[in-house]
């Protein structure tokens, strides 16, 4: 991966921290804290424009991903429904229990491309 | 006023919403209905103060040109005799003349039972202030010992019930409109109210994800409207008090 990781949104007054990193082929948004109905569209426009430019893949690295209401399950719906359209892989972390909980509540989890971890998720 | 109820099983997907019929329109989606009584949200009131000889507290998290939050729960005693119906039990007349007017709606429970603790939280109805509901739920599942499960699944629902007021297309923007968040903890349930102003014809998306997963997270879900305020409860069973 070159150029190493870039800020890219800071959302002040949010519990949600962004960063990307890409080398055309690959890119890795990596989503901290809480992706809810408060943060979840200001998520969207960097994934969609990620989708639209890496070549091969994208990685939602959530590990640090804490909490995922239906508003973030949407975007990271979405982003799996774009990704199919664009010839994308759309990988997703999310290994925290609170938010593997909501995948199982919303029964979602056939519609992702869901990987264990980030290493996983790269290979 | 009128009031009508329609549909059973308000948990999950399928429900059928009526219309309501009087002015003011009124409707019910209710697995369980409680007849829980109505509470004020209204905005007019933005302190925060105690209510006189109810032990209730009226928190609202404020916009920032406005007051401060703020956040207080009222012990009852839990598993005290404030969780049998008797005389003892009754809401005492005559609430502080500050919160006469959010709580002018907030009879004694129909069944004469009061609960253990209750808090209140009213948020500008902005999405960004919805984490204050969800701290609160997080804090009094902590308060109340309910497991770490529980615990995230109330933070879930909650977030989740103030999701289908502030996503909906209907819903009016503007932080001048409040969510009021009613926690009402009794010995062998929890039960939370949402409570915003709502235009006629209001509903929730029954096929929305946000109400599935509602469905899957607590024991009932009921939806009302009269008015001119919808009502989304949350009744969740937990251990008795005694035992938690």
């Amino acid at each position: 991966m070159q150029g190493g990781p870039v800020k890219i949104a800071p959302m002040e007054g949010t519990a949600l921290s962004t960063t990307v990193s890409a080398d055309g082929r690959l890119a890795v948004l990596a989503l901290a804290g809480e992706l809810d109905l408060g943060t979840a569209d200001d998520v969207w426009p960097g994934l969609e424009r990620l989708l639209a430019t890496a070549a091969e893949a994208v990685v939602l690295d959530g590990t640090a991903l804490e909490f995922v209401d239906s508003s973030g399950l949407r975007v990271l719906l979405r982003g799996a429904k774009l990704a199919e359209s664009e010839g994308t892989a759309f990988r997703v972390v999310a290994p925290h229990p609170v938010v593997q909980r909501v995948l199982d509540l919303a029964g979602v989890r056939d519609a992702l491309d869901l990987r264990p971890s980030l290493a996983d998720a790269l290979a | 006023m009128h009031d009508e109820t329609a549909g059973d099983e308000g948990r999950g997907s399928g429900g059928v919403l009526p219309e309501g019929a009087g002015p003011e329109g009124g409707g019910e989606l209710t697995g369980d209905h409680t007849g829980h009584a109505a509470f004020a949200a209204t905005s007019a009131t933005r302190s925060a103060g105690r209510t006189a000889g109810t032990g209730s507290t009226v928190c609202q998290a404020a916009a920032p040109e406005q007051d401060p939050a703020c956040l207080a729960a009222a012990d009852r005693t839990p598993g005290g005799p404030g969780n049998q119906a008797g005389p003892g039990n009754q809401v005492p007349a005559g609430p502080a003349a500050a919160d006469q007017d959010t709580l002018k709606h907030f009879a004694a429970e129909p069944d004469g039972v009061l609960p253990d603790s209750e808090v209140f939280i009213e948020i500008p109805a902005d999405r960004l202030y919805v984490v204050l509901a969800r701290s609160a739920a997080v804090h009094l599942g902590s308060v109340l010992h309910l497991g770490i499960t529980d615990v995230t699944d109330l933070r879930l629902a909650v977030d989740e019930a103030c999701a289908l007021f502030l996503l909906h297309p209907a819903f009016p923007d503007g932080r001048e409109v409040g969510l009021a968040c009613r926690f009402a903890a009794y010995r062998e349930e929890l039960r939370v109210t949402v409570r915003a102003p709502v235009p006629a014809g209001f509903a929730p998306d029954t096929e929305a994800i946000g109400w599935i997963m509602l469905g899957a997270l607590v024991d009932d879900l009921a939806w009302t409207r009269q008015d001119g305020y919808g009502t989304l409860t949350l009744t969740k069973r937990i251990a008795p008090s005694s035992t938690r």
